[in-house]
């Protein structure tokens, strides 16, 4: 905190550092993620599927319904992790490991940046999730869904003001 | 002396059957006697209470000291000790006492005992002299109170209410919000420990695929040149 004695007192406060989260962070997050989302799609899957057993004639719609549980499973993943990022920036996983994703000034991600940060997801996992590889080399661990949505994934919890060891501990933002 | 007088001339009031307060129904030989007898009895209780006055008192005043210095001599003579060790050793004192406690004496006691708080005073006095906490270990520590506490929690086991005890217990918001309390902090410790191991791996990982990428992107050396 700076104050200085002029006839207008000015004070600025320097912004809170910034640690940025690694990749082994973010996977561990995803994993819970998943687990969360599996679950809850191999439970309503078990309900709908006994739901419909008893109905007369379902075993003809087989290949409908597979189609149809297949693009209710994506859209439940789409509304999963867009619902999150885009209200509290943390899905349960991302709560977990204490991870939020903010846009890269800081900011909350709207609806439609949530979705297309899903697709951009996606996207970075298609090539053998060399789309992730980024996170490893850049500064601001940024992977190439980031960059696409323009997004970054921060620590939650305060940083400890005691420096971690070199080389062990995550990075911090460089000074704006 | 003078009230033994006193008590005489009452006695003789009565056997001649005057009551206070009441008309005589007294023969007449009784009314001849207790005329007769009647002056004799209060001079002789006044001559009772002038013997008493100058002669009695006088004498018991004088004697008084030598009797007590008597008295002293007596209780520290060794006979007087053995005496008493003979009488404390004898049935006949534990017999005494038996009856005296087991009559209002013992009433007696017991309210004095309680009137003037002695089992308080007993009880500080123990406290702060450390033997209460030496009673209290010894007993504790007495192979009487293992017994007794080993078959009071068997008792304890055996009974159905003890169970049922157990069960409200356990049923109860406070218990059930502990519990649940401690699994979340078991819970938070394991992700705090996941959490800082990953942080930890996220380094690891970066700095290995950082060496990686530079080593990929040093320039080639340009090799030598074979001479002919």
């Amino acid at each position: 905190v700076t104050v200085t004695a002029s006839p207008t007192l000015t004070v600025t406060e320097e912004p809170a550092p910034v640690e940025y989260s690694g990749i082994v962070t973010r996977g561990l997050a995803f994993v819970i993620d998943a687990a969360i989302v599996d679950a809850i799609a191999i439970v309503t899957a078990a309900a709908v599927a006994l739901m419909f057993s008893v109905l007369p004639g379902s075993q003809r719609l087989h290949g409908v319904a597979v189609v149809l549980a297949g693009a209710a499973f994506v859209l439940w993943c789409v509304a999963y992790w867009a619902t999150f990022w885009a209200t509290t920036g943390q899905t349960p996983g991302n709560r977990v490991m204490r991870i939020r994703v903010t846009r890269a000034d800081g900011s909350h991600l709207h609806a439609w940046r949530a979705v297309l940060r899903v697709g951009t997801t996606v996207l970075a996992a298609l090539p053998l999730l060399l789309g992730f590889v980024p996170i490893m080399l850049t500064d601001r661990r940024r992977g190439l869904n980031d960059w696409l949505a323009d997004t970054v994934v921060t620590r939650a919890d305060p940083v400890t003001t005691q420096p971690p060891p070199a080389g062990r501990a995550g990075r911090r933002a460089p000074a704006a | 002396l003078s009230s033994a007088c006193t008590l005489d001339t009452a006695a003789l009031t009565k056997d001649a059957g005057i009551v206070a307060g009441q008309p005589s129904r007294s023969t007449g030989f009784s009314r001849i006697v207790l005329r007769t007898l009647t002056p004799g009895a209060r001079v002789a209780s006044a001559a009772a209470s002038a013997i008493e006055r100058n002669a009695v008192a006088p004498v018991a005043r004088a004697t008084a000291p030598r009797a007590l210095a008597l008295l002293d001599r007596l209780l520290d003579a060794p006979i007087t000790t053995e005496a008493a060790d003979h009488i404390a050793s004898s049935a006949v004192l534990q017999v005494a006492v038996e009856r005296a406690l087991a009559g209002p004496v013992g009433d007696a006691v017991a309210e004095s005992i309680a009137e003037h708080e002695v089992i308080e005073r007993i009880a500080k006095r123990l406290a702060e002299s450390g033997e209460l906490d030496r009673l209290v270990r010894g007993a504790l520590t007495s192979d009487a109170t293992d017994a007794i506490a080993d078959e009071a929690v068997a008792r304890l086991l055996e009974s159905e209410q003890l169970w049922v005890l157990v069960d409200e217990i356990a049923r109860s918001p406070s218990v059930t919000a502990a519990i649940s309390r401690q699994g979340l902090g078991l819970a938070d410790q394991f992700a705090a420990i996941i959490r800082e191991r990953s942080s930890r791996a996220d380094s690891r990982v970066e700095h290995a695929a950082k060496r990686l990428a530079r080593r990929d992107r040093s320039p080639q050396e340009p090799e030598p040149r074979l001479s002919t």
